[in-house]
């Protein structure tokens, strides 16, 4: 029975999708709920359509931390 | 002060984000690449993986996917009973 399920969709460079499974294990470790649907292949994920503003706020925080971080070493 | 904006313009692009359906479980090969077949020349599809027989498209293009496949259905309701 083919399913078919609403959410959104996710693509980024694998160093970016890292990140993003990493959230999600702590997530899971934290005892919440995960928020990757599916692992679709080395650039996309499918993700909860809720949690993705929170998940933008946080990458958009790490990725600039990693700027900062290689600007200094520049 | 150029290059750091360029470098975080390159680290904002580096996602993009996308309302989806993903359709999944097909245990017709044949109905995945109906769909795919279909979806395609609309623009609809916004990933697919045939080994995986699955495929993600765009809201936009659901709704079409959506009578697409209730119609595929029907005409092979229909052979059968013929």
């Amino acid at each position: 029975m083919v399913k078919a399920r609403k959410g959104t969709l996710l693509e980024c460079d694998p160093a970016v999708k890292q990140i993003v499974q990493d959230l999600d294990n702590k997530k899971s470790e934290a005892g919440e709920k995960r928020f990757i649907l599916e692992d679709l292949d080395e650039t996309h994920l499918f993700i909860d359509p809720c949690e993705v503003e929170w998940l933008q706020k946080r990458l958009d925080e790490i990725l600039e931390e990693n700027t900062y971080r290689f600007d200094d070493v520049a | 002060v150029i290059d750091q904006i360029r470098l975080w313009e390159m680290e904002r692009n580096r996602l993009r984000l996308s309302g989806a359906w993903l359709y999944s479980d097909f245990t017709d090969l044949n109905e995945f690449t109906q769909i795919v077949n279909y979806a395609e020349p609309l623009g609809a599809v916004l990933w697919k993986n045939e080994k995986r027989r699955t495929l993600a498209v765009t809201e936009e293009g659901h709704e079409n996917v959506k009578s697409f496949r209730k119609r595929a259905a029907a005409a092979r309701a229909g052979g059968a009973g013929r």
